[in-house]
């Protein structure tokens, strides 16, 4: 059986869009669990500088403020889980686009 | 402290004092000296004082984390990243490894009359015995304890009997008197002779080699403080004594072999063998430092097994990599290159670069995951990107000035 | 467990502690209607060269090839990697490993031909 294989680290730094074209961010992490035995990605992470957040842009600053005294944190990337990133191309990793809810009894009806 | 911490230390500190000084800054604090007279000595403490906090970070990082410098910013910057500084170090520890046997052939050149350019290969192959068969420890403690003739420069120093207030002044940041274009320059070679990357990946390998812990972190502060510190008195100590010598009777200094009577005049008949000596010794020591430093930059970088402590056979490719760093820098004085001008031009190169170098290092030891809460202070943080910002921009404007103005 | 702080760039210890090398890749397996799968980490030249770019990796494959060197890159599976605290302990024997190909030629072709290698 011929088995599909990904470089990961070659993803790192990809610009995600979704259904409609717009761009979402650029995948900076991926999350891994130990499931039954095998470790396999639970979610991936998209910020907005992607592999630049190795580079620690935000990281900069965090320490630049931490010099100057302050604290907190700064924004978070946007966690994407699997099932719903496409990496059927890993040039362009795209967002799966969810399926239309069913509509419910009683609705559109006059 | 125990009495054993307390013998760590000092060899620590002795290790650091009979280190510090090198061809480049004896080269760069005696044309400082000449060329100058005291106003050059602000730029050797304010770059001594950027370089105890960059040492003093080197040994943290690797006690707290077990991870050397190399390792660290390739684990969290990336290897593409990685390469950018990786590979702006080893161009300049080539040339300055070459400057550094080109000091040892000059003081072989004083005190026989053979060329520099005769004396590269046999220098080069007693640099790599030393390095086959030598331990980390048995190196550093030799060449550092041999390193303390050093001390002649300072002996000779008060001894002339310098103007405890002009020199004074000299510790006050001034702008060039005259000649602003070679006043700069050496004010960036100082910088780079003495903020030398080098120094903190050897001194982050050695401090995993030898398995230094949280409880390590006393003693590092201690040698980075008093060791850094009596260094930097010792590159001091050369530019007084080149500024009582040579500043009075306008003399520049443009080759080694004017150095070697500055010693004379305070000393006596000591002075040439101790000037000779130190010459040597300290050059000998700094080419070693430059080839493992060389090694550990690429074993880390690749994984490779690395360590001065292991038999050659068992770090191949780290053995590999220092003998092929040597017969450069050996084939590079060869050439006939002027030893002393490569020394002031590697080190202003060695300025150019230090952003390079140091800004991910400064993120390293400003970060939790590596070094949890012994995260560096403020004023490290600003002493050190003060410097070393002002440095590279000084840096790049002199560097082609003085090319052009032809020195 | 986060792939690039964990696992991506970290150094790689065979059984004994020896140093393997770098984790200069990370291969994931993609399947249908089940999470990616961490399958191999991966090391050598054409890994980490492909990651500049793919001429890079040409030259990377040509100078293994020139030089007889075996692969240009190799896999581990991840099911070996035994802790990734500090470093990736993987449970491999690195002398007989290709990982270990490029220190076994520089070992056999320069360092044991000079004396006192040992």
């Amino acid at each position: 059986m011929k088995r599909n294989y990904l470089h990961f680290e070659l993803l790192i730094g990809r610009e995600v869009v979704d259904a409609n074209g717009e761009k979402v961010g650029r995948i900076e992490e991926a999350i891994a669990q130990k499931i039954d035995g095998e470790w396999v990605v639970t979610e991936f992470l998209c910020g907005k500088f992607g592999a630049m957040e190795r580079f620690s842009i935000h990281h900069l600053g965090n320490t630049l403020m931490h010099m100057l005294g302050a604290t907190g944190t700064t924004p978070k990337a946007q966690r994407i889980k699997w099932s719903d990133l496409d990496l059927s191309d890993p040039q362009h990793p795209r967002l799966r686009p969810h399926p239309p809810r069913p509509a419910q009894r009683g609705e559109g009806q006059g | 402290m125990k009495g054993k911490e307390l013998l760590n230390v000092a060899l620590g500190v002795i290790t650091s004092i009979g280190g510090f000084l090198e061809v480049g800054s004896m080269a760069t604090s005696a044309a400082a000296g000449a060329d100058f007279g005291f106003r050059l000595m602000w730029v050797i403490v304010f770059s001594t004082l950027c370089l105890i906090f960059l040492i003093e970070m080197s040994g943290r990082l690797a006690a707290v984390s077990k991870r050397t410098l190399v390792d660290a910013v390739r684990e969290r910057f990336g290897f593409v990243f990685t390469i950018i500084p990786r590979s702006l170090e080893l161009l300049v520890n080539l040339l300055v490894l070459a400057a550094e046997i080109g000091g040892v052939c000059l003081a072989l050149k004083i005190v026989t009359g053979i060329p520099v350019a005769a004396w590269a290969i046999p220098v080069g192959l007693l640099i790599w015995i030393v390095l086959w068969l030598g331990t980390l420890e048995w190196l550093e403690n030799t060449t550092a304890i041999l390193g303390l003739m050093t001390v002649a420069f300072v002996v000779a120093a008060w001894k002339l009997h310098p103007d405890p207030h002009e020199a004074l002044r000299g510790l006050i940041p001034h702008g060039a008197p005259h000649d602003a274009a070679r006043y700069w320059f050496i004010a960036v070679s100082i910088a780079g002779s003495t903020i030398s990357p080098y120094m903190f990946t050897f001194y982050s390998s050695g401090a995993v080699e030898e398995e230094w812990t949280e409880e390590s972190l006393g003693a590092n502060r201690m040698t980075a403080i008093i060791g850094m510190g009596f260094g930097c008195l010792m590159s001091i100590g050369v530019l007084i004594v080149s500024a009582m010598i040579f500043s009075p009777k306008g003399i520049h200094i443009d080759s080694y072999e004017q150095l070697a009577v500055v010693l004379s005049p305070a000393l006596g008949r000591w002075g040439f063998p101790l000037f000779v000596g130190s010459l040597g010794v300290c050059c000998f020591g700094a080419a070693i430092e430059l080839a493992l430093s060389t090694a550990y930059i690429l074993g880390q970088t690749f994984g490779w097994n690395w360590g001065e402590n292991s038999e050659p056979r068992n770090g191949a490719r780290f053995a590999a990599t220092y003998t092929a760093i040597v017969i450069l820098g050996a084939l590079l004085m060869c050439t006939g290159i002027d030893p002393l001008k490569l020394t002031m031009f590697s080190m202003a190169l060695t300025a150019v670069i230090l952003p390079a170098v140091v800004v991910p290092f400064l993120l390293l030891v400003n970060d939790e995951h590596f070094v949890g809460e012994h995260r560096s202070g403020w004023i490290g943080n600003t002493v050190v990107v003060v410097v070393v910002l002002v440095a590279s921009v000084i840096a790049i404007v002199a560097i082609p000035l003085e090319l052009a103005g032809g020195s | 467990m986060e792939l690039v702080r964990d696992i991506l760039d970290k150094q790689i210890r065979g059984r004994h502690g020896e140093k393997l090398g770098k984790a200069d890749g990370i291969i994931l397996e993609l399947r249908e209607h089940k999470p990616p799968r961490v399958a191999f980490i991966e090391l050598g030249s054409a890994t980490f060269a492909r990651r500049i770019g793919r001429r890079f990796e040409r030259w990377a494959v040509w100078l293994n090839r020139k030089l007889h060197v075996r692969r240009a890159r190799y896999r581990i599976d991840f099911g070996k990697v035994k802790d990734h605290e500090l470093d990736l302990d993987v449970d491999i024997d690195p002398l007989p490993s290709p990982a270990w190909a490029w220190e076994r030629w520089t070992r056999e072709h320069i360092i044991e031909r000079i004396p006192f290698a040992k």
